[in-house]
This record gives structure tokens, sequence and C-alpha cells, in this order.
């Protein structure tokens, strides 16, 4: 929060469209950084840079651009979308954003990783053989499940995928 | 130097000031120094494409022209090795990087430091030219790298050493002073120049009994895989660069999972080739862009892959390049294309797709090199994944105008466990005429006539299964319901093959003629028994003619096959 304090604030919002915000005559700011926008009304969003130019920078806001107007204040932090980690995050709930909502504190960090992630190198990939047994008879006979594969669940509206997914958790 | 400064980020695409490059300079960006390659240039800015991940990087950072266009190095070093899209080795960066792609790493696509032992055969003196051989290397055991002087120069050879080399140590000298090495580099869209062109006239042997009977491809032809998902588009590229005649096997693994790569990199060096008993790795080259590396490099990939091809090529060597798949090639191109915001096309698709895909696969041919008089060839099979399995999408048309072989994958038949799943009813194949006289002179002179007897029989079975579907096969005629047999027949023994099968995995010409042969023999057996007098009933009960699928199995399969006709014979006669 202290170097938060210390960053500049820009209130040169010079359009709203959409899920966008555009932001003039600011400092160089590096593509993909994070933004913090408050509101008047005090409200805190959260966006990213999608566009940085000498000119414009394009913001996308996360929570949605209800209530941003001119008087809106934002704040480039520096840095890609990093998430808190921790072993201890194991049985809480967390928002899309990964704020705790299960009424507990903040996750105390061990690491800060970035939300994006790498490309794993393919020579350095091992070959997905072992076998889960999901007790499903249907997915472990017939589609197999292996360790280090993608499993996308396919599903129509009103079908209860929900419970295969819940299911899933317990392999 | 050439410097300047960015001015605007947008993804991959980089927008600059202040350096005046030409189209397709490589450039370096920011502090980090990614690479980037110039694809617009507007006035006083110019456009960017960078091959490595941009976030972080700021307007106002430096940027410095290279003043070379992409290039590959080419030279002894290159075959088992595995690059990424812009040939940077991927063992070399596990070095340098660890497990994770990071960016802003630099590495040769050639060993630096490896000595090969250079045997030169021009001699000093020589009058040589682009492509005029001056000596070789033996880069894996029996496989000859033949060093050639690059396309663009000629002269009198004033110095030509042979012994222990690294790929920067100077071989020798022209008399106009330019220093010869093992390498040398070539830029990746630039086509390297032939002293003509042939004819494709020789099958490209797959082993694989569908294609090789039903769809041949020529050398230096062209094919293509569409295919929708887990019909085994991959497996059929794997079959492909594991068992085809080619001497050397470029495998472009382009926006596909990374998995599927690992499979190819773990299962290659195992394998060994059928004609050499060396590893099959020793006459491969790997590139492998998957899913989740940066995407402009998925775009250069496939032009990193063809020039190596090219490069082989023109030692006088048959080359397959595999593309694994183009459909996200042409994804990667949409996707720069709307960073760009130029006009979008059908689906999205940049307006230029197709004349980008045909300037690929044009690559591909039968050649006379520079330089030599050892024809050279490069196939292309490129596999295209089509949204839904719908073969009308942009990507997929766009490729049919341009290749001669189509092989439909059809996720009908892998879900009935039929593969290859290629359609024998929608594929074609139009190289038909052009080998005909390959065939009668190499394999047997009733080839021509064997391939139509069995496409006939599976477009007639075809008109009749509807027939089955509404009144059932007993109501068809006897005649009829025998041709059901033989199409069966066809199907399960000449059509189907099993990759994982260690003798059915490849399968040679003289096997599938026997195959085919075979068929027509208890083809032309059951209708004789009709005539006198048998039942179809009694034809479809007799045992033995299932058993023809046996001899797919057996390596001498002879014996065998004699003595399961003759027992056909026998009960076709009772």
């Amino acid at each position: 929060m202290e170097i938060i304090k210390k960053m500049k604030e820009y209130k040169t919002i010079s359009r709203v469209a959409g899920p966008l915000i555009f932001v003039e005559k600011t400092e160089p700011i590096g593509y993909a950084d994070i933004v913090k926008i408050a509101l008047p009304d005090g409200t805190i969003k959260n966006g990213q840079v999608l566009d940085t130019s000498d000119d414009i920078v394009v913001v996308q806001v996360f929570e949605g651009t209800s209530g941003i107007d001119v008087d809106t204040r934002v704040k480039f932090l520096g840095d890609a979308l990093k998430l808190s980690v921790s072993k201890d995050m194991l049985g809480r709930i967390l928002s899309g954003s990964g704020k705790p909502i299960d009424g507990g504190p903040e996750v105390i960090p061990e690491k800060k990783l970035d939300i994006m992630g790498a490309a794993i190198n393919p020579f350095s990939r091992a070959l997905p053989h072992d076998f889960i047994q999901t007790g499903i008879s249907t997915i472990d006979a017939m589609n197999t499940l292996v360790r280090g594969q993608k499993l996308p669940l396919f599903s129509g509206s009103g079908l209860p995928h929900r419970q295969p997914f819940a299911r899933s958790s317990r392999f | 130097m050439d410097k300047g400064v960015i001015y605007r980020v947008a993804g991959p695409v980089v927008v600059a000031k202040g350096i005046k490059p030409r189209m397709y300079d490589v450039c370096r960006i920011g502090k980090e120094k990614l690479m980037g390659e110039v694809i617009q240039i507007t006035g006083d800015k110019v456009i960017i494409q960078v091959y490595e991940d941009t976030s972080g990087i700021k307007p106002g950072e430096p940027v410095i022209n290279t003043k070379e266009p992409l290039t590959v190095e080419l030279g002894p070093g290159l075959l088992t090795s595995i690059y990424d899209g812009i040939q940077r080795p991927l063992p070399v960066l596990i070095k340098q990087m660890g497990d994770f792609i990071k960016r802003g790493v630099d590495a040769p696509g050639l060993d630096q430091q490896k000595k090969w032992d250079f045997k030169a055969v021009a001699k000093k003196g020589d009058d040589v030219k682009g492509g005029s051989i001056l000596g070789e290397v033996e880069e894996t055991p029996g496989n000859i790298h033949k060093i050639m002087v690059p396309p663009n120069q000629k002269g009198k050879l004033a110095e030509i050493n042979s012994g222990k080399f690294t790929v920067n140590d100077v071989i020798g000298k022209l008399d106009n002073g330019f220093e010869l090495k093992l390498k040398h580099n070539w830029p990746v869209r630039i086509e390297r120049p032939v002293s003509s062109k042939l004819k494709p006239e020789m099958p490209l042997i797959t082993g694989q009994r569908i294609i090789d009977a039903l769809f041949p491809i020529a050398k230096g032809g062209v094919a293509a895989i569409p295919g929708p998902f887990g019909s085994g588009k991959t497996v059929m590229q794997q079959s492909l660069s594991k068992w085809s005649d080619a001497d050397i096997i470029v495998y472009v693994g382009c926006g596909e999972r990374g998995n599927e790569m690992t499979e190819v990199l773990t299962e290659f060096p195992k394998l060994t080739d059928p004609k050499s008993g060396k590893p099959l790795m020793n006459r491969t080259v790997l590139i492998a862009n998957t899913s989740n590396m940066p995407v402009a490099a998925r775009e250069a990939s496939i032009y990193t892959g063809v020039t190596i091809a090219e490069y082989y090529r023109d030692m006088g060597y048959s080359v397959a390049l595999m593309a694994d798949s183009t459909s996200r090639w042409a994804e990667a191109m949409r996707e720069i294309g709307s960073r760009l915001e130029e006009m979008p096309g059908e689906e999205g698709y940049p307006a230029y797709l197709s004349t980008r895909l045909a300037q690929f696969y044009e690559r591909a041919g039968r050649v006379i090199p520079l330089g030599t008089k050892n024809e050279g060839s490069i196939s292309i099979i490129g596999a295209v994944s089509p949204a839904g399995g719908d073969f009308s999408e942009p990507v997929t048309q766009s490729t049919l105008r341009v290749t001669k072989v189509f092989w439909a994958l059809d996720a009908k038949l892998a879900q009935r466990r039929h593969f290859p799943s290629i359609n024998w009813l929608t594929s074609y194949s139009l190289y038909h005429d052009a080998l005909d006289e390959w065939y009668v002179k190499n394999v047997a002179s009733d080839w021509r006539s064997l391939v139509g007897k069995m496409m006939s029989i599976l477009q007639e079975e075809e008109k009749l299964l509807e027939i089955v579907q509404l009144v059932g096969s007993d109501a068809l005629p006897e005649r009829q319901q025998v041709t059901l047999v033989v199409a069966r027949l066809i199907r399960e023994v000449l059509l189907q093959q099993n990759a994982f099968h260690d003798v059915d995995t490849f399968c040679d010409m003289k096997k599938t003629h026997d195959i085919m042969i075979s068929i027509m023999k208890i083809s032309k057996m059951a209708n004789n028994a009709l005539d006198n007098g048998m039942r179809a009933e009694q034809i479809l009960e007799t045992k033995s003619k299932d058993r023809l699928s046996e001899i797919k199995f057996v390596k001498s399969y002879d014996n065998l096959l004699k003595e399961i006709m003759g027992k056909i014979e026998k009960e076709l006669k009772q």
C-alpha cells in the first residue's frame, strides 16, 4: 500500500466505452500493467493496460465501467497482475481476483506469481502416463483421465455439469 | 547503429519511432532486447511484431534495428535438433532459463563449439557458384551433410581445406575474398533459388496402405489433412514422419498441445528407421511452438521449417515437411492482423490468408537445385484443424485450392475405431496419372486398374448401404450381397491399419499389392461360386475369408497368404 501512495495519479480520462477507459497524457506505462481506478464515491476498481502509447493508454476495467466519470482517478501499478499464493490457501474461498470472501483474514503470501504463467519448454515436459482413478466407471474405463492432461467438460444449458465437476475434486 | 524508441505497445505489436528499417528487418525491443520483425512502415512509424511476451514494455524504451532480416543458421547440427519458432534450440533454452520459456534470451541455432570432420570434394581453382558442393560432413551416422556455396555467391575457389572445423571456422575462400564456412545464414521469408523445377512423378512411399494405394502423394507434392478433433491427425502425421521414404523429415509442431510434442520428442529417438536401422531422430528436425508459446513466433515457425527443408533439398535429398497444424498458423496471422487493425476477411482471417498459404505450399516441389545435378524434393503435408469439422471454413478451403491431395479425416470413422480414419469417399489425390508410369515400372502393371476396382467397389458399397438401411441386406440381390462382403474385406484388410502394431504400422508396396490382388481373387471366386449355384448366404458364412486380415500382422506372410487363399478357394468350391 505504501508504494501505491507514492505513485502518480491521473485524472485525465478522456473517454469511456464499454469495458474500456482511455487515459491521456501519462508517463510511459508498461503493457499489461495493473491499474487501480478510484471512483469519486470511494469505490476501487481494478484494470489492466491493453494498449499503451505516448498519447493514450487503453485500460480494460475488470469490474465494469459503471460509475466511472471524468473525475475518476487512475493509478498505474507498474507490474503485471500477480496473485499472492500460499499453502494456507487450501480450504479458503476466494473471489475472482484472489481476495478472500469467506470472512477470514487476508492470505499471507509465500510467493507472488504472475497469473498469466509462463509457457513450459516442450523439451522439459515429461509424457503424461499416470492413470487417475476417478471412481466414475464411464471415465475410468472408456475415457481415461491421465495426470497432466486437460479435461474439458462439455455441457449444455440445464445439464447438471456441476456434480461431475465437484466430484472431480475428489480424484 | 540505427536506434529508436517505442511509441506504442499493444500485445505482440509494437510501434517504434526514429528507426529507418527495411521491411522484415529484425529489431531488438526494449531493455530486455526482445526479438521482433518489421511488418509495416507508415511514415516515421514502424510496426514491429514481437516474438516474445511484451508485458511490462513501456513507450520510450529503446529499439535497435539489426538491419538484417529474420534468418536461420544453416549448417551441420540441424538434424536431431529441436527448435522453437525462431530457431532457438529448446535444450539450450532450458539451460539458460529453466523449464519455462522466459524472454530476452538469445541462443544460436547451431552448436558453435562442436567440431565437424569436413572432407573437401571441390578443389582449389574450381569454378563454383551458389549451391556447388564444397565437401561433406557426416552429420549423424549415415547422414551426409553436403556443405554448399551460399546461393548468392560465385567465383573461383582460392582456398579449400579438409579437417576438423566448427561451424564458424573458415574452411576456404573464393577469389573475391568471400570466406566459406560450414554454415551460412538465409532469410526465412525468401525462397531459396533453384535451377529448375521438375514434374512430380515419383510417389512418396508412406507405408500407409490407404495412402499408397488409393490417395498417393508425389515426391515434391503437397497434401492437406483436415480433420476434426480426435480424428487422428497427429497420429497420422507422426506415422508419416516415421515411415515415409523421405531422406530428411522436418516436423513443425505449430500451436499444438505441448504433451503431443513431448510424445514426438520421447518416441522418435527410440524408433528405428526401417531403411537404415538407425534411430529415426537422426534424420529429423523438430520445430515446436506449442499453443501457449508466443503467437508471433508461431507465424515464423512455418517459415523456419520450410527454409530448413529447402536447405536439405538443395543437397539433393528428398525432404518431407509436416506442418501440424496450419490452422493455428492462420489463427496466429489473424491475431496479429487484428492487432494491426487490418481489415478482416472471411471469419476474421486477414484478406491475404490464401496468398500466404499458397506461398508456403508453393515452396514444395521436385527440383534440380542450384549448382548440382542431383534432384531434390520437398513434400509438404499440412494438417488443418477446422473448427467443428466443417470443411467449408476459409483455412481448409484456401488450402484445398493449392494442394493436390486431400486426406479427409472423419470423426465418425474414428469413433467406429476405423484407423487411419481417412474417409475414402471424400478424399482424393490428383497424382494418379503422374505416378502411373512409376507404379508400372516399380510395382506392378495392373496397379492402376486394381486401385480403380477397389474404389468402385467402395463406392458401390456406399450406395448399397443406403438401401440396406431402408430394407435390410436380405432384400438385396445375391450378387450385391457379395459386393458388400468384398467391400468389407477392402475396408478391414486394406484400409484399416494399426499404427501401434510392430508389423502393421508399415506396409510396403508389394504387400499392399498382394492384398489388393487377393481381395480381387476372392471377389472373383465368390462371384463364380454364385454362378455355380452357391447361395449368397453360404458365401457369407465361409470363415476363411475373415482370416485374410491375419496377414497384416505377420512379417513374412507369403505362406500364410497361400494357406488362407487355398482354404477360401476350397470353401467356395463346395
